[in-house]
């Protein structure tokens, strides 16, 4: 008996041939007892399996969903509280990065007063006698470009707190969305009036 | 089987499924309450197919928990394309995630040793000598011809449903099939030889 003779009378034993295949191996079953050995082999191995089929006590169901349902929940609550912590950290690092893009320009330019680095820090200028060069390409006379940097100052200002709008703003709407979740997950009823209900349960 | 009962049969099978894509359409709308439906139907198929797959009770029950959460938080990406798709799908889960705890132990070997406290007659019969051999037998064979038997012998899925939980081909499942058969067969012909009913 050849490897797909074989499976043929496997699909034949587990129900997967068309009513005419099926027909035509019942015929070849008739005159080929190898095929027929292994049919029977199939079926002797079938009642086995189906003897051991048994499943010890497992779960219910019940217990099951009561195993689940917590962490259904928590997870809802963890992507609330992720989405406030993200938040929180988005506008740390717009609140940072706006600092020192500020100390950057200030120690480059002179600041509005257009005065270099060097003189603004009096009692450092003879150890930072060029901080605007060595930060920026800045030109050696900060005053004629002081405005220009001051203006980028204000609009990067503006730019940072823009964002820690836009932050503070999806993060809220990170946390309705995560209420909104628990409030479906406890089947309708707000969170916090759970106990009620289960108190008139 | 007459034309009239083929026909309930398959307008009963029809009414199932469209009740089940009612219970997943509300689960993924966040419906706890039908999830919870999917868990009451499905959780005998789960569990049951990860004891089989392990011998471990307490393993099955950790896979069964692990499924549903894990279909819980990937049902807004599942597509219920036709009839079975989402025993299909549990069912890959639950295989998956057992292969992979018995990978991560792969040292111990397979058996099947829950206690038998508080079993009736009818059970502790079924854990007859031959049924222990025939369990001991299977939890044996490798990994990928004991997915394919368990799934085919006890969870009677079609070749079709098991390439779509194994995610391989169909001749893939026949050749993997009949490989698990010959083994069985081979390991277990001393019960043959002994005269035992197998």
């Amino acid at each position: 008996m050849t490897h797909h003779e074989s499976l043929l009378v496997d699909a034949y034993l587990d129900g997967e041939m068309s009513s005419a295949d099926a027909l035509a191996m019942e015929r070849h079953l008739d005159i080929c007892a190898e095929c027929r050995r292994q049919l029977e082999v199939g079926l002797a191995l079938r009642n086995s399996l189906a003897e051991s089929a048994f499943v010890p006590d497992l779960q219910s169901s019940g217990q099951l969903w009561a195993a689940i349902e917590p962490q259904l929940v928590s997870r809802s609550h963890a992507l609330g509280v992720a989405g406030w912590a993200s938040g929180a950290l988005l506008a740390v690092v717009a609140l940072v990065a706006q600092t020192a893009l500020a100390v950057l320009l200030i120690f480059a330019t002179g600041g509005a007063l257009g005065f270099p680095a060097s003189e603004w820090l009096t009692p450092l200028g003879d150890a930072l006698p060029d901080m605007g060069t060595a930060f920026l390409p800045v030109p050696p006379v900060a005053d004629e470009f002081g405005y220009a940097y001051d203006a980028l100052l204000v609009g990067a200002s503006s730019f940072t707190m823009w964002l820690l709008m836009m932050t503070l703003a999806l993060s809220f709407f990170g946390w309705v969305l995560a209420a909104r979740r628990r409030h479906q997950l406890a089947g309708g009823l707000p969170v916090s009036l759970q106990h009620r209900a289960g108190a008139h349960n | 089987m007459t034309g009239n009962s083929a026909d309930a049969m398959a307008a009963s099978a029809g009414a199932r499924h469209a009740a089940e894509l009612d219970l997943i359409a509300a689960a993924q709308a966040g419906d706890a309450s039908a999830f919870r439906g999917i868990v009451e139907r499905h959780h005998r198929l789960v569990a049951g197919l990860a004891y089989r797959l392990s011998g471990d009770a307490d393993l099955a029950d950790d896979v069964a928990q692990e499924t549903f959460v894990r279909a819980w938080r990937g049902l807004a990406r599942f597509e219920p394309r036709r009839p079975g798709s989402l025993r299909s799908w549990l069912c890959r889960i639950a295989h998956n995630l057992t292969m992979d705890a018995l990978r991560r132990r792969r040292s111990e070997p397979l058996t099947s040793e829950r206690p038998d406290h508080g079993l009736s007659p009818f059970e502790a019969a079924s854990r007859s000598e031959t049924g222990a051999a025939v369990r001991q037998a299977v939890l044996q064979l490798p990994d990928h011809l004991r997915a394919a038997i368990v799934l085919r012998e006890y969870e009677e899925m079609s070749y079709a449903e098991i390439a779509a939980v194994l995610e391989i081909p169909i001749g893939t499942v026949m050749s993997r099939l009949h490989s698990a058969r010959k083994r069985l067969a081979d390991d277990l012909a001393p019960l043959f030889n002994s005269g035992e009913d197998l």
